[in-house]
């Protein structure tokens, strides 16, 4: 099967104050359909660069990026079609309301309106902000915010999801039902990255682990293959011994508060 | 500062972050990333001087000292009230740093006070600027004394301006509650610049028909109640000994010190609460709108549509921004004083000589006085409180970039420019009746063209994404200086061409038209491309 996705040689440089950055460094990846690839990190390891990157939302990296089979460089419109992205942070407009921002979602796409709208009322049922369909996002907490993102990237039934922090804000019962959904995509064919920090979300979820650190993957394997002869009990100390981190700090943190 | 319940070492802290973060904001539509805002507070400066030069050349003619000064004060209280208005009622009511100050232990008042300091040290900055060459002159004509005068009752009216507007405002916020206090807010603005401009153009008509007397000289009791007229006479006081001059000068020292105490030690009191408030309920109202108001907004927003001419591939954008745009706090806040002054301009400048005639022979020029709003839109547009919420334009498919920000400037155009368009071309009907059609036309074009030519000349950022920079104060001013140079003449030539033959006016219709089409179907499509978008909007 030829993959969804695929990265060969991905760089990245950005420049802080004039000096240059690199956030990846040559990253190579393969991705088949189907899968749910968790790509996990520490902070500033370079994932959201990554997903922004497949996404088409940064452009100015180099190295090949085929989604689809579909060069990103000459074909984002294309693949902008077929994907779903769900950013961090709930960054939304804040003076829309979510009926507004889905209606206009389905008109950028040309989907079918009435289909569209029912098809988001019965999400926002599903995460139980029904009653807010009309009010304006701002007046939303974080967790609602990123329910209104969940659903707009769902809307069109994208061939890939691109996940970038997607439970950040959300109450337990809804991680339960995003994972539901996840799975249930996965099981249709669809391929989802899954980019996240929280382990045990990615654990529990992904076919494949994909660990980044410094702008390169370090470990590419499913949880049960990382383990390996470690056999470490959760994806956090597997995650912690290989990006070079100590696991217990308990003295170090009463020495600081008690400072 | 601190008898009124402020500490002052952590207004020091506050202004002093303030300023810090002032000079390492990136600025909204600035494409010179070095040391940018440093850089802008130095052009703006030189800018107000060349103002302040002009001024001089207009008024350099007049020979007495109290007419001159308090023309210049008039002047200068204008400028910032306006820029008051525009620009900073923004940092005022800034909620950006709620969560980082509101849980600190820091009272009402010391919020209250750094903020207005903050707001104090651009604004005088700008008004001595304006006003070095105001001095100078001061200096070398009317004696040394005068222009020490002169130049601390800079301070004063500046402190005043400030400390009134601030009063105003707070005063409102005490008075309405919830979601009011936002729009009232913004309709003082409106009320406030509508009222400013009004009495700008009424106090030098009157003074100058009085001219052929000294206004040194010859005074009159209500002089007491015109705030130009106390530093008029502060800065004469050592020519004139009236008992008049000396209430005037002794009220310019206490109403600013006294509006100091007030507003410090009343007004400032809850204005945490208001901050909160400001914070809090802002996305609140929550249903849809009745079916019959939501079909006639339908209907007007297809009507100018049309108007400014929305193609198929931009409805879904122009429709988004048309929503938005109406509840965008912060870019209505930096419009509708704008908007105001362009609607009132033609007809209280063409109303120079005090009799409805001459509105007749000089309306037609000053409709270019318009430009006011369509020209600064496009900058005005980008400002908003959703930084990272453009990812939204570069993730949809079918989206060709030029066209986000086409639709974006034509919806904004639509729903603010064409109302008041509409408006101030009601008069010329009635003076010239269907003929008008061709006149406005013309204007109408003009506009369309100016306002693309701005948008291509200006950094790409995406609608409601920019912070409003505190460095870029004064910049409103300078634009709305600079404009009304371009508009003036291009007035009168196009009311030359139409007083030898109406038909002439379709010359500058044509070169408008042509002008707006290149820049639309090629210039803007080549120069909005996905790389010069992002290398502008680097955040990720």
């Amino acid at each position: 099967m030829s993959p969804i996705i695929e990265l060969s040689q991905l760089s990245k440089i950005y420049k802080n104050n004039g000096e240059p950055k690199r956030v990846l460094n040559e990253i190579n990846l393969s991705i088949e359909p189907g899968q749910i690839i968790g790509y996990i990190g520490p902070n500033g390891a370079g994932k959201s660069t990554t997903v922004k990157i497949i996404s088409g939302l940064l452009q100015d990296f180099t190295g090949k990026v085929m989604v689809t089979g579909l060069d990103i460089t000459k074909d984002s419109n294309e693949i902008k079609k077929r994907i779903g992205y769900i950013p961090e942070n709930a960054s939304i407009y804040e003076s829309i309301t979510p009926m507004e921002y889905f209606s206009f979602i389905s008109e950028m796409r040309n989907l079918n309106k009435a289909k569209t709208t029912e098809k988001a009322m019965k999400f926002l049922k599903l995460f139980e902000i029904e009653e807010n369909a009309h009010q304006r996002v701002g007046s939303f907490s974080k967790g609602m915010k990123q329910k209104v993102l969940i659903i707009s990237a769902l809307l069109h039934n994208p061939d890939i999801l691109f996940m970038d922090e997607p439970l950040s804000g959300l109450d337990a019962n809804s991680v339960i039902k995003v994972k539901e959904i996840i799975t249930h995509m996965a099981s249709e064919g669809k391929t989802i990255f899954y980019s996240s920090h929280l382990m045990d979300v990615v654990e529990k979820i992904s076919d494949r682990i994909v660990l980044i650190n410094e702008g390169k993957i370090i470990a590419d394997d499913t949880f049960e293959g990382l383990k390996g002869a470690d056999k470490y009990e959760s994806l956090e100390l597997m995650f912690a011994r290989l990006t070079g981190n100590r696991i217990e700090h308990s003295e170090e943190i009463n020495e600081t508060l008690r400072n | 500062m601190e008898k009124n319940g402020a500490n002052f070492n952590q207004v020091a802290q506050l202004v002093t972050l303030k300023l810090t973060l002032d000079n390492r904001r990136k600025l909204p539509n600035n494409r010179n990333k070095s040391n940018a805002p440093k850089n802008s507070i130095f052009r703006q400066s030189i800018g107000y001087i060349v103002i302040g030069a002009f001024l001089i050349l207009s008024t350099f003619r007049i020979e007495d000292p109290y007419f001159f000064i308090i023309i210049s004060h008039l002047m200068l209280m204008v400028m910032n009230a306006m820029t008051l208005l525009a620009e900073y009622s923004v940092s005022l009511f800034d909620t950006r740093d709620n969560n980082l100050v509101l849980p600190l232990p820091v009272n009402s008042q010391t919020i209250g006070w750094a903020r207005v300091t903050h707001i104090l040290l651009y604004l005088l900055l700008l008004s001595f600027s304006m006003m070095l060459p105001g001095t100078v002159y001061v200096l070398i004509k009317f004696g040394s004394i005068t222009g020490i005068l002169f130049f601390l009752s800079i301070f004063l009216s500046t402190l005043f301006t400030l400390f009134f507007t601030v009063f105003i405002y707070l005063a409102l916020m005490k008075v309405t509650s919830g979601e009011k206090v936002k729009d009232a807010t913004m309709y003082l603005q409106v009320f406030l610049t509508v009222g400013i401009m009004i009495s700008y153009q009424i106090l030098p008509r009157y003074l100058n028909s009085n001219a052929g007397e000294s206004l040194l000289i010859t005074k009159h009791w209500f002089f007491m109640v015109i705030p130009p007229a106390w530093f008029a006479s502060f800065s004469t006081v050592n020519l004139q000994f009236d008992p008049i001059n000396l209430t005037c000068a002794a009220l310019a020292i206490a109403i600013p010190v006294f509006g100091i105490a007030r507003v410090g030690k009343k007004i400032f009191y809850g204005f945490n609460q208001n901050l909160q408030k400001l914070d809090t309920i802002s996305a609140g109202k929550t249903k849809l709108k009745k079916q019959g108001r939501s079909t006639k907004t339908s209907a007007w927003m297809q009507f100018t549509s049309l108007i400014v001419g929305v193609k198929k591939s931009e409805a879904p954008l122009f429709k988004l921004i048309w929503k938005l745009s109406g509840r965008e706090r912060l870019f209505k806040q930096s419009l509708l004083p704008i908007l105001s002054y362009a609607a009132i301009m033609p007809i209280i400048i063409s109303y120079t000589s005090g009799n409805f005639s001459s509105i007749e022979k000089k309306y037609l020029p000053f409709l270019y006085f318009t430009i006011m709003s369509s020209s600064l839109l496009p900058s005005i547009l980008s400002i908003g409180n959703n930084k990272n919420s453009d990812w939204l334009f570069k993730i949809l498919p079918y989206v060709l970039p030029h066209n986000i920000f086409k639709a974006s400037l034509k919806a904004t155009l639509a729903k603010f420019f064409v109302p008041v368009f509409i408006l101030v071309s009601i008069p010329l009907f009635y003076f010239q009746g269907a003929s008008a059609i061709l006149d406005l036309t013309c204007i109408f074009l003009f506009n369309l063209m100016i306002a693309s030519f701005t948008l291509y000349y200006q950094a790409p950022h995406f609608a409601f994404s920019q912070e409003k920079a505190a460095t870029q104060g004064g910049k409103t001013g300078l634009k709305m200086f600079l404009i009304i140079l371009i508009a003036l003449p291009l007035g009168f030539l196009h009311s030359f061409l139409h007083n030898q033959n109406i038909f002439l006016v379709l010359i500058p219709t044509v070169v408008y038209g042509t002008l707006l089409y290149f820049m639309n179907k090629h210039w803007l499509k080549k120069r909005y491309n996905w790389k010069y978008i992002n290398l502008t909007n680097n955040q990720f």
